[in-house]
């Protein structure tokens, strides 16, 4: 009888260990209710201030998907239980994956500037440089970190982030946005400029 | 043989369990006409600064980190906002009434964001790239707070009305007039 009561409660100090570390890894490993962190209230400074005069003609917004895999090097053994879990993994050893939300803006620099304008009676001649990429706009809140498996430097992050404003500006080089750029200066500076003189605008200006 | 099939048994569970990871399929993009003037370009710097210590009793240790990044913003005016009647024209005089300056375009570059400082000690787990974002997005937030106390504005509306001042000149007006709205006139 003492012998069975003994054996009882070393059977739930057990248990309750087990308990315990249960509860341990749950809560450093699989609780997603943890609350969001802080971060703490610091100043901006102003590091520099740049007086530009670009003039953007076109938006164009996109998603890009960036990826980045790391599978395991050495055949596993399908009789070793240790690596049971790679072929649940499907032989991932480590994954990153970013959407990238982002825009790219076409237009004009006329900085310094940068165009020149003649006309006579009748017409005015505008002289404007090559439309081209002004900018390739990403910023954090625009960027989901999709699946994180394993451990990544932030080097890595940041590679694909670049990765990412790559693919935008290369869609919008594919899109043939700096074409539709010009068309879109073009009527632009018609609806400025509102004169009775026929307006001549090229894009030879700096070459 | 037994071992053998029973290993083959618990493969194929484990096989069939697990589900292809499939990458999200991007939306379909967006391309706008639009008419900014950009006349201004800050350059902002921001340290991030978090100090994780444990609050459950169950967590032994913090983490602390610092993080630097940069954030590049211009502002103008929408040229597209100007309507005919903003525009008066009599003789070699020119009234332009421009619309209130915003912020035109905001980036945050990965190529600035560094982790200046990371400490870990206990037995808490190393910060994720998921956690860090986040904190960037709080600082990016904070940013967008604070940027309009700078003035920058202010120096937008000044800049684009130089610029047209200049740009109406050489095309031959005499007396150019360009009234800027300020955020307080806007409707």
């Amino acid at each position: 009888m003492r012998r069975d009561v003994i054996r009882l409660l070393k059977n739930l100090v057990a248990l309750g260990i087990i308990a315990i570390i249960g509860f341990f890894i749950y809560q450093y490993y699989f609780n997603s209710k943890k609350d969001e962190l802080k971060i703490e209230d610091t100043p901006i400074h102003i590091e520099s201030i740049k007086t530009i005069a670009e003039i953007s003609t076109v938006s164009y917004k996109d998603e890009v998907v960036v990826d980045t895999v790391e599978l395991y090097k050495r055949r596993s053994s399908i009789y070793d239980p240790r690596e049971w879990m790679r072929y649940y993994d499907r032989n991932i050893k480590r994954r990153l994956t970013l959407i990238v939300k982002g825009e790219v803006k076409i237009g004009l620099n006329l900085t310094n500037g940068n165009y020149s304008i003649n006309s006579n009676s009748d017409t005015i001649w505008l002289h404007l440089p090559e439309p081209k990429i002004l900018d390739v706009l990403v910023a954090p809140s625009k960027t989901e970190i999709f699946q994180e498996k394993g451990t990544w430097k932030d080097q890595d992050r940041k590679q694909l982030e670049m990765k990412a404003k790559l693919k935008l500006k290369n869609n919008a080089i594919k899109l043939k946005l700096i074409e539709k750029s010009r068309k879109s200066v073009s009527y632009l500076f018609s609806s400025l400029i509102q004169s009775e003189k026929k307006l001549i605008i090229d894009f030879s200006y700096g070459k | 043989m037994k071992q053998l099939i029973f290993y083959f048994f618990l493969f194929f569970i484990l096989y069939s369990c697990s589900e292809d990871e499939k990458l999200p399929s991007p939306n379909v993009y967006e391309i706008r006409n639009i008419g900014e003037l950009s006349t201004t370009e800050y350059t902002v710097g921001k340290i991030i600064q978090l100090d994780d210590k444990a609050t459950e009793w169950y967590k032994y240790g913090d983490r602390k980190i610092l993080i630097s990044t940069k954030a590049k913003i211009k502002a103008g005016v929408d040229l597209t906002q100007i309507k005919e009647g903003d525009i008066e024209v009599s003789g070699t005089k020119i009234i332009v009434k421009l619309p209130p300056a915003k912020v035109t375009s905001f980036s945050m570059d990965p190529e600035h964001v560094h982790t200046e400082m990371e400490e870990i000690n206990g037995f808490r787990q190393d910060f994720t790239q998921q956690e860090k974002n986040a904190f960037l997005k709080q600082g990016e937030a904070a940013i967008k707070r604070d940027i309009a106390e700078t003035g920058i504005l202010q120096d937008a509306n000044d800049n684009a009305t130089a610029f047209l001042k200049d740009f109406y000149k050489n095309l031959g007006y005499e007396e150019v007039i360009v009234q800027p709205t300020t955020p307080n006139d806007a409707p």
